[in-house]
């Protein structure tokens, strides 16, 4: 007998092979609730539905007849215009016209000669009368925000404007706001706009200050009101769609994103926006060489470095050198030719160009060019993503910290923030920005989130 | 006109467009610097233009690509020791490891390192360098970023001080001290064997206690036969290079856990726990024979790292063992120990389960991550526990045998 067992308690047990079996059940447990928890976090977001009530009211049904539209009234501007070209009101439909006509054909030429006529007739005309609102709208677009301001401000001098112009005026500097990083300024603009007047295009764009501000679910709820409104035209609703679309890429829920722009697609058909959105989705559903099948159509069909770039961005993430060199170089052509026009509009874009298809040295001097006139957040995001590039991370973190101030939320700034706080060590950080990130956005740190090219965060 | 020409103001605000970038990881070693690099193979291919599947391409393509240079300007050799492609959730990568020799008589943490793999193709490509390893200073498997190259930089001048022996001896302990703090599976294996330590089995259960001198033996040889396992293979594996797949060495690990687990339930091999922690002992060492794998170039750096390493280790264990020594001796000496012990043998078979789940089907699992969140307050919890019990007993531990009525 052994020592064991001679000190050993009397008492005997009796068989008791239960353990085995609670052994058994705990393996099959742990391995059904590991497999099925990882499912669930996995599973892929419910799809938005594209409204089958949403239907285009009055206005070009296509793309091709919206510009035909377009071109007439182009002409017809011009017309007008020849026939007497001293008075400003002239010089200001003509101006309009251009604006119109560049937002379907992206013609930067159209700026240009709107940029003038804009200019001849506010000479023209004693102020405070005179184009200001237009100028104010096509300063705004190119980034102009100080010659925006003025021409507001001279607006507001008027004796009795016109309250869709006052409107018009007030959503104006929301946008100026909202391009240097003052949201809350953006947003009491935008409301007060709103109380003025509920244009379909100020509500828009609040909405999407909700979504920049972290409220998706309000952008969300602000952009269906629009999307009920009755006898809405079709390039206003494709437009509206494919800014919900962008809602959706920021949740991460690219299904009902998909769902957004087949409607766009439908209401509003031939529109290069939605076409190049659609070449998106197949690069995300992995269709890659159907995604650049669909970009290489609209690419060769518009000729915007835009497409061109997510064209070239596309080809270089599938390790397409030479035909992303070539792409990516009509890009850059594009870009500068836009530049020679209208530098402050396009030097974001170039910044975006030269981190994503050029040169990273390049990018630090475009980003560092667009935030000294617009520090909104995403052009400081851009900045530290050129910063990092650059072997700058301290900086790059000083950016962030200047964006997250301003109070936009996003899943693109916080992942940013992941990469440069891991880049300076700070791993517990870096995780929690990670976890912040993946808390806006689940799929922010999916490698396919860099395949959205347009809309993304 | 000028309403719909509103909605053109509202660009999407867009952040920044990504493309992948590469990773140059240094570990500073007596002697020798190694550097392990991944490079997007995508961004590889738009590069050159060339498949990444074409290994002795890379193997020429990758040296060729980088330089190191001694402050006198003599050059460092470079040699490839290791090359793959694996995949990856954003698509494979290109991961290799170089390894950089000093010429004789130069220092070895004193360089300046040039790199432009892709990057001179690709001007917007960059590499992120950080140091992954540097015994000396205390840098084990953190991040500690030196910069990046980029198209404008492609060198770097690097200057980590001199250190001695000393230096590097008092490293690896830190290394080995945090090593076995952070690793839950190793501190829950030796639980899990020390828990039925003052037990004695009978009849395939766990009865009577054990007279203090017997416990405190069985304790001597669990920890010493642990060790003696760990350090065999680690210093096989530190001075001879022996090595395993990591996957089956993590899961073996998990597995090993699960059986003690299973044994502080129901005895399995009593008396025999020595042979099971000098067995599995081995296998712990493979994986920390992970960690030390860059030690040095040299015998004495790799003697001297090994030896701070298993010291950092074993002041770690020791120290626990005498800081649940009063929990073990004192409190298996109440009618609580047995739910205790069964609680957490069980607690130790549900993690080892989750991480065998887990290492197997290499998948995250959820459960493997919340016992990572409550094994640290769990482990303090039963430290402190411990303490209390030596406070109450006036740190004097019972010496006489004892028997308990109902006692199984």
């Amino acid at each position: 007998m052994t020592r064991s067992a001679a000190i050993s308690e009397s008492t005997p047990r009796a068989r008791a092979p239960s353990w085995a079996w609670l052994l058994l059940i705990a393996v099959v447990l742990v391995t059904v609730i590991g497999v099925v928890s990882d499912r669930f976090q996995r599973r892929e977001p419910e799809p938005t539905r594209d409204p089958p009530t949403v239907h285009p009211g009055y206005g070009p049904r296509t793309y091709a007849a919206a510009l035909g539209t377009s071109k007439s009234r182009l002409i017809g501007a011009r017309l007008g215009y020849d026939h007497a070209p001293g008075e400003w009101l002239r010089s200001e439909v003509l101006a309009r016209a251009l604006i119109a006509h560049w937002r379907l054909a992206g013609d930067y030429r159209d700026l240009t000669e709107a940029d003038r006529l804009l200019d001849q007739g506010l000479a023209q005309a004693p102020d405070p009368s005179g184009p200001a609102l237009a100028r104010a709208v096509l300063s705004v677009l190119v980034h102009r925000l100080d010659q925006a301001e003025t021409a507001l401000d001279r607006v507001g001098r008027s004796a009795m404007p016109d309250p869709a112009d006052t409107a018009d005026a007030t959503a104006l500097r929301g946008d100026i706001a909202l391009q240097r990083g003052q949201l809350r300024e953006a947003s009491q603009d935008f409301a007060r706009a709103l109380n003025i007047d509920h244009a379909t295009g100020i509500g828009l764009r609040g909405a999407m200050l909700e979504a920049y501000r972290g409220d998706r679910a309000a952008a969300a709820q602000g952009l269906q009101a629009i999307l009920a409104l009755p006898r809405q035209q079709p390039v206003v609703l494709a437009e509206v769609m494919l800014q919900r679309a962008n809602i959706a890429y920021m949740t991460g829920d690219w299904d009902g994103a998909g769902g957004w722009i087949g409607a766009a697609q439908r209401v509003f058909p031939g529109y290069w926006l939605g076409d190049a959105y659609a070449a998106q989705q197949f690069a995300l559903a992995g269709r890659s060489g159907d995604a650049i099948r669909a970009y290489e159509i609209v690419a060769r069909r518009t000729n915007r470095p835009e497409v061109q770039d997510a064209l070239a961005h596309l080809l270089r993430l599938e390790g397409k050198g030479a035909e992303s060199r070539a792409w990516a170089a009509k890009a850059a052509a594009g870009w500068e030719a836009r530049a020679r026009l209208f530098p402050e509009a396009v030097v974001h874009h170039q910044a975006e160009h030269e981190i994503a298809v050029g040169s990273a040295s390049r990018a630090l001097t475009f980003a560092l060019a667009d935030i000294a006139k617009r520090p909104q957040a995403p052009s400081l995001v851009l900045l530290a993503r050129a910063l990092l590039s650059a072997g700058r991370p301290g900086e790059a973190l000083a950016a962030l910290d200047r964006a997250a101030a301003q109070g936009w939320v996003s899943a693109g700034q916080q992942m940013a923030r992941a990469e440069v706080l891991a880049a300076l060590g700070r791993t517990s950080d870096s995780e929690a920005a990670r976890a912040a990130a993946e808390a806006i956005n689940p799929r922010a740190a999916d490698p396919r989130t860099r395949l959205i090219w347009f809309g993304h965060d | 006109m000028l309403a719909v020409a509103l909605l053109a103001l509202l660009g999407s605000p867009a952040f920044a467009h990504l493309t992948p970038n590469s990773e140059v990881r240094l570990r500073f070693e007596p002697g020798v610097l190694r550097a392990d690099v991944l490079i997007p193979e995508a961004e590889y291919r738009f590069a050159t233009g060339r498949p990444a599947n074409d290994l002795s391409d890379l193997r020429r393509y990758i040296p060729a690509h980088t330089r190191a240079t001694a402050p006198d300007g003599r050059r460092w050799t470079v040699a490839l020791t290791d090359l793959r492609v694996e995949p990856a959730p954003g698509g494979p990568d290109i991961l290799s490891t170089l390894t950089y020799t000093p010429p004789p008589g130069a220092p070895d943490r004193r360089l300046t390192l040039a790199w432009d793999a892709v990057i001179r193709e690709a001007d917007s490509h960059f590499a992120l360098v950080s140091v992954a390893g540097d015994l000396a200073r205390g840098v084990g498997e953190a991040n500690d970023l030196l910069g990046s190259f980029t198209a404008g930089q492609r060198t770097m001048a690097i200057d980590r001080g001199t250190v001695g022996h000393g230096t590097l001896l008092g490293g690896a302990i830190r290394l080995g001290a945090r090593h076995i703090l952070e690793g839950h599976d190793h501190l829950l294996f030796l639980l899990a064997l020390l828990l039925p330590a003052p037990m004695i089995a009978a009849r395939g259960v766990w009865g009577a206690v054990r007279p203090m001198p017997d416990t405190l033996r069985a304790l001597a040889w669990i920890v010493t036969a642990f060790t003696l396992g760990h350090s065999t293979t680690l210093i096989l594996a530190a001075l001879f290079g022996a090595r395993l797949p990591t996957a089956p060495v993590e899961a073996a690990i998990a597995l090993s856990v699960l059986i003690s687990a299973i044994h502080a339930m129901r005895p399995l091999f009593p008396g025999g726990e020595r042979f099971v922690a000098f067995g599995f002992g081995l296998v712990h060492g493979l994986a920390f024979a992970t960690v030390i794998s860059g030690f040095g170039a040299t015998v004495l750096a790799r003697g001297t790292a090994i030896l701070g390493f298993n010291l950092g280790i074993e002041v770690v264990q020791l120290g626990l063992v005498l800081l649940l020594l009063p929990a073990l001796v004192v409190g298996s000496r109440t009618r609580w120990y047995r739910p205790a012990r069964l609680a957490l043998a069980g607690f130790a078979a549900l993690a080892s389960l989750a991480w065998l789940v887990e290492r197997v089907s290499d998948s995250p699992n959820a459960i493997a991550s919340v016992f990572a969140e409550v094994l640290p307050p769990l482990g303090l919890a039963l430290v402190a526990l411990s303490l209390v019990i030596a406070l109450a007993s006036s740190f004097r531990l019972p010496l006489k045998p004892f028997r308990r009525s109902g006692e199984l």
